[in-house]
């Protein structure tokens, strides 16, 4: 088998797709390793498997992607689907696991396309089964086309929110409530940044037009909407029983055994913390992202960025990211010169400037707010460990300020996840109790790997026999 | 109470706040001496913090033995003497005999012991060994048995040495890094990197990894090398274990059993690193040798899922025992330090003797197999 490549692009969605096909384009020697079956990430999930019904619910904000997978699926490109990676290393080697062996591939080049996750928040019983994510329900729609047939409740803040909550009411889900937990008054801090979104106004507009759908089908189906919703509880013995919460002045209970939850949408940084990629902390979203220069460079010479991961700004900008670095990388490679390079790159870069607009704005009014991570004492924040708030706050108050040491006494995130599910709440509690700023503090380290790897397949590692020559 | 304010000064300067530095400090405070503990991260950041957390008395070089037995009834006294039971718990440990020779190995190892007077490692036969551990390889044919041996948390043992440090009036300088050290006519100066001087009488080098370049600074140059142990932590595999702790015969293997389940696996697996850098880098084909040897060890940890590696910066020599004890170079330079990767169950008797040696007393046990320029008296 083949082990050194020219370029290893990790993750086959939107920006890991556009990136290798343009790269294969350039005549470069490409591997694509995901962890899915399919080319096309999160957002183009399943796109050439899915029928026509759902392609028709999901929309062209699914369907736009069938191009770029296509594109794909024709280039030169060496892909592995359903491997998933658990190292990487800055000397370009990646590690992952694909049919109960492991594997080593290596390249000059390591372009690191992990996209995003939904930003986890602890709340009372959000351990509890029957508490999934909006991205969850969406993913389960686009693989099976199943969707929960019993009365469930959707609430968080976003855009995802409105997008599930379309879907679903499209599909006549029984819809008990819509709880919008958005502060009203985050719209005020976020209009310093209208000056940016005017210049896009399809895409508000576009927004506007999906909320206003939203309600108007709501209203049709007598599904209520709830604004400003706080204290938010998910509530049962053994599984989920009850959603309560507080909109207003009126306590709100439903009778549910689905809570479908999204707060927001983070990068997915867990490869770039394990192969030790410098970060920053943004105040806005209140998320590390790994540093990242124009044409996706970080801080390790060996490795790129592209799309979601470096920073959350959508589908759209992340096909433009990948295409971006791949030109580059092609120039660094000696397969482009400059004018060449230039040439191609002026277009693409317009694009992705004008996909980027409206995004300050959008990040300001979904800002996660204030009182997002006040937690109980009692709430649970490591789910692999049973850690609770509580426990992080004491071990605080005694002077530890680094999640890696709280870690090290209390195990919140040392379980298999490593910190994914609770490193944000773990952080916001250091922050509230300390008063420091998370810019200030330690970063929660990952280790390898990345994901967990059975002792059989590890055993069965074929990573011995490196062709370096 | 002493004035630090403007003072900068103090009977013992240590440099290096990890275990060794601590628990050297805890003992000179407690004799009335004013000691500043100058440490570059936090205490507990590198191998005292981040090791596999075994509390082995086992398979120690005889010029061990005597001070990990005595360490090991220290554990037992943590609550009292600082505050915290440091997570400690005894797993008894058991090196596996795979094959008659090895067999033979341990029935050896046992007699050497017992002649010297020791009776804590103990051959056991095949039966013995699968009532510890009922899910060993059936290759196995029976083992040495250290049954008082135990593991602890090693982040929380750094954590409460600092903090006894601390209550017992040294002065920890944390985020200090010392960027020079000198002998003067009245002891020693320190200079760290935010440019000030302390002064000191005497001076404690507890460095770990970095003793190599620290000694050379001071003119008593050390072999202390750096090396970068790799751990591995699997999920949690209740029932495997039975609480028993594994070690091996012909083949590196350390598989500790964790209290919650999972399994701690060491033995002597490293990655490369870069010391100026602070850099290490796992190297998993490491890691997968361990699975091989785990997987015929114990084949029903074919499913457990390794969930984690990490490694840590030691101070290793090639003899694989320390240095302790005075500098025979510069009087009033003491040096712990070089205890190449199984330093973490020695620290609690390692600060008490060298306390003994600092504040110029004979030493309880003998620090003559240790000295600094042992190596330089064979060549």
């Amino acid at each position: 088998m083949k082990k050194t490549y020219d370029a290893i692009v990790i993750g086959a969605g939107p920006s890991g797709i556009a990136c290798a096909t343009e790269l294969a384009g350039k005549g470069l020697d490409v591997a694509v390793v995901d962890e899915q079956a399919g080319p096309g990430g999160q957002i183009y999930r399943n796109i050439t498997g899915s029928s026509a019904a759902q392609q028709k619910i999901l929309g062209t904000d699914y369907t736009d992607g069938l191009e770029l997978v296509n594109a794909f699926s024709s280039s030169a490109v060496d892909y592995f689907p359903q491997s998933r990676v658990w190292q990487a290393a800055e000397n370009g080697a990646v590690y992952f696991s694909r049919n109960g062996v492991s594997q080593q591939l290596r390249a000059p080049n390591l372009v690191l396309c992990t996209g995003a996750m939904e930003r986890p928040v602890p709340f009372p019983g959000w351990t509890l089964p029957g508490v999934m994510t909006c991205g969850g329900m969406s993913n389960l729609y686009k693989d099976s086309g199943l969707v929960p047939s019993q009365s469930l409740v959707i609430a968080g803040s976003g855009p995802f929110v409105w997008l599930v909550s379309e879907h679903l009411l499209a599909l006549d889900v029984p819809i008990a409530a819509i709880l919008d937990t958005a502060p009203l008054k985050q719209v005020f801090p976020a209009l310093k940044q209208v000056s940016g979104a005017v210049k896009r106004l399809d895409f508000m507009m576009k927004g506007v037009r999906l909320i206003g759908e939203v309600y108007l089908a709501a209203r049709k189906k007598r599904v209520p909407i709830y604004r400003n919703v706080t204290e938010l509880q998910a509530q049962g013995a053994e599984k989920l029983e009850r959603v309560s919460a507080r909109a207003g002045k009126k306590q709100l209970v439903f009778d549910v055994d689905t809570l479908l939850v999204s707060e927001g949408i983070i990068p997915n940084t867990a490869l770039f913390r394990q192969v030790g990629c410098s970060h920053r902390w943004d105040p806005v979203q209140r998320y590390w992202h790994p540093e990242v220069r124009g044409e996706g460079q970080t801080s390790l010479s060996s490795v790129y960025i592209a799309g979601d991961g470096g920073f959350v700004h959508g589908a759209k900008s992340a096909e433009y990211k990948g295409r971006i670095t791949a030109l580059h990388i092609a120039k660094e490679m000696r397969r482009l010169s400059t004018v060449e390079y230039d040439e191609q790159l002026t277009p693409v870069r317009k694009q992705l400037d004008r996909e980027l607009f409206p995004r300050p704005f959008i990040d300001a009014l979904y800002a996660p707010r204030r009182d997002l991570f006040a937690l109980d004492d009692e709430t649970v924040v490591c789910r692999c460990e049973g850690v609770s708030a509580g426990r992080v706050r004491e071990l605080v108050r005694q002077g530890l300020t680094d999640h890696n040491e709280i870690k090290a006494i209390i195990r919140c995130g040392m379980g298999p996840c490593q910190g994914r599910m609770c490193s944000a709440a773990v952080l916001e509690l250091i922050s509230e109790v300390s008063g420091m700023n998370p810019a200030n503090t330690r970063q929660h380290r990952l280790r390898p790997p990345i994901k967990p790897v059975s002792l059989q397949e590890l055993a069965n590692a074929q990573l011995g026999e490196e062709d370096e020559s | 109470m002493h004035n630090w304010g403007k003072k900068m000064k103090a009977d013992v300067l240590i440099v290096g706040g990890g275990i060794m530095g601590c628990a050297t400090g805890i003992e000179l405070a407690r004799k009335g001496r004013s000691v500043i503990i100058f440490e570059k991260d936090i205490p507990g950041r590198h191998a005292s913090g981040n090791n596999s957390g075994g509390v082995r008395a086992q398979g120690r070089d005889l010029r061990e033995i005597p001070f990990a037995v005595e360490s090991r009834k220290m554990w037992d006294q943590h609550v009292k003497t600082v505050g915290s039971d440091c997570g400690f718990y005894v797993s008894p440990r058991l090196r596996l005999a795979e094959s008659d020779a090895e067999m033979e190995v341990l029935v050896k190892r046992q007699k050497t012991l017992n002649d010297l007077g020791y009776d804590h490692e103990v051959v056991v036969d095949r039966d013995e060994v699968f009532r510890m551990s009922p899910h060993v390889a059936q290759h196995v044919v029976g083992g040495l048995a250290c049954y008082s041996d135990g593991l602890a948390n090693p982040m929380l043992t750094s954590k409460a040495y600092a903090a006894t440090a601390e209550r017992e009036g040294v002065k920890i300088f944390s985020g200090t890094r010392v960027i020079d050290a000198r002998a003067t006519s009245s002891g020693f100066r320190v200079r760290t990197g935010s440019g000030k001087d302390y002064e000191g009488e005497l001076l404690v080098n507890s460095t770990g990894a970095w003793a190599g370049r620290f000694s050379e600074m001071l003119g008593d140059p050390l072999p202390v090398f750096a090396t970068a142990p790799t751990m591995m932590v699997t999920d949690r595999v209740p029932g495997i274990m039975n609480g028993t702790s594994l070690g091996l015969t012909g083949r590196l293997l350390g598989l500790m059993a964790a209290q919650n389940g999972s399994i701690v696996v060491g033995g002597g697996y490293r990655s490369p690193l870069d010391l100026e850098k602070e850099k290490i880098w796992v190297d998993p084909m490491e890691m997968a040798k361990a699975a091989k040897i785990m997987v015929e060890i114990v084949p029903r940890l074919r499913d457990a899922q390794m969930i984690r590696c990490w490694t840590a910066f030691e101070g290793s020599i090639k003899d694989k025992v320390p240095i302790a004890g005075a500098s025979t170079k510069v009087s009033g330079l003491f040096h712990v330090c070089g205890f190449s990767a199984h330093g973490f169950q020695l620290a609690p008797i390692m600060g008490r003797v060298m306390s003994q040696v600092i504040l110029g007393k004979q030493p309880e046990l003998p620090l003559e197999d240790f000295r600094p320029d042992r190596f330089e008296k064979t060549q």
